[in-house]
């Protein structure tokens, strides 16, 4: 459920990071904030490519005759940088509009994915993935792999969506 | 015909002015492009990073191709098909637009090197290493130059 108002405490935590002379002139740059938003959907497209790739392997639907660690190992690098590009910039465009991300039913629905997202893969990484050999070479990875891979291509996409919609609440057209 | 008549004319035809009319269809659409756009992200990227000499080296870039060129060339035209209502739907903002214009020659020669030098390097078995180099370089730096030019679109 989309929270509209906030605890008093967090609203004012979130107007004092509005006014601090930073995150105003982020806010209304000319360049710096186009910018830093544009980073941040090529740092998703490095993340979430890698992703897609690892994880229709997991579910079983594309390169069969790779192991899943060989995948595993390989696509590591991209998501580390593309998460990594994604996660500070996305911190950076909340931070120059703290209070109107906050209240955004769509930015709060984006935090919910990511959790899910996170979650599910420290999971798999923690349970599954540890009995690798077991189902390296397998073409059809076991269930639980093939489930941990369909939730996280469907969180992802969920969070590109949802992603994308936050500029267009309240406004009805947005950048 | 000019740009602008075009422009014109198919900010008139029906998918135009359904999604014009409506307040949560280009927001839908605009979202189905990213999609698509992170599926070709994922799938042709993988392929040129190869080409370069990164990435899957388990298999030929060849192989790599072979398993991945159904999703990749479907996510392609999602991407494109979605792209071409956004256009119709705002073409006379877009075609003033000197990033839109910039993006749509970026992806024109993304496309073209894709059916040409690129196919041939993975349709061929000899090993052609600075071909292959060359191919993956420039593949990946015209899908780049058009998503970056894209994110611009729409704050010019």
């Amino acid at each position: 459920m989309p929270v509209n108002t906030l605890p008093a405490g967090i609203e004012l935590g979130l107007s004092w990071l509005r006014d601090t002379a930073w995150s105003t002139g982020l806010r209304e740059s000319l360049w710096a904030y186009p910018m830093v938003d544009t980073a941040h959907v090529l740092g998703l497209i490095a993340f979430v490519g890698a992703a897609i790739v690892l994880d229709l392997r997991l579910v079983g639907l594309a390169l069969p005759a790779l192991r899943v660690s060989e995948v595993v190992e390989r696509t590591r690098r991209p998501l580390y940088v593309g998460f990594a590009a994604m996660a500070t910039t996305g911190l950076l465009l909340f931070f120059a509009n703290p209070l109107k991300f906050a209240t955004n039913p769509f930015f709060q629905a984006k935090v919910g994915l990511l959790a899910v997202a996170g979650l599910n893969a420290g999971l798999f990484h923690l349970t599954t993935y540890r009995h690798v050999a077991a189902w390296d070479s397998a073409v059809a990875p076991p269930g639980r792999a093939r489930i941990a891979g369909s939730i996280s291509l469907v969180a992802w996409m969920a969070v590109i969506a949802v992603g994308r919609l936050i500029a267009f609440y309240e406004t009805g057209a947005g950048v | 015909m000019s740009a602008h008549a075009f422009a014109a004319w198919c900010e008139q035809t029906g998918a135009s002015v359904v999604i014009k009319e409506s307040t949560w269809m280009f927001p839908m659409i605009l979202v189905a492009h990213l999609i698509g756009l992170a599926w070709v992200g994922g799938t042709m990227f993988v392929v040129d990073l190869r080409l370069i000499g990164f990435g899957l080296q388990g298999r030929s870039a060849q192989d790599l191709w072979r398993d991945l060129r159904p999703w990749a060339w479907s996510a392609l035209a999602l991407t494109l098909g979605s792209g071409w209502l956004l256009f119709a739907s705002e073409a006379l903002r877009c075609i003033d637009n000197p990033l839109f214009r910039a993006k749509l020659a970026f992806l024109a020669s993304a496309l073209l090197v894709s059916v040409t030098m690129r196919r041939r390097v993975l349709l061929s078995t000899d090993a052609m290493r600075v071909r292959e180099r060359a191919v993956g370089l420039t593949s990946l730096a015209l899908w780049f130059g058009a998503a970056l030019m894209g994110r611009g679109v729409g704050f010019w």
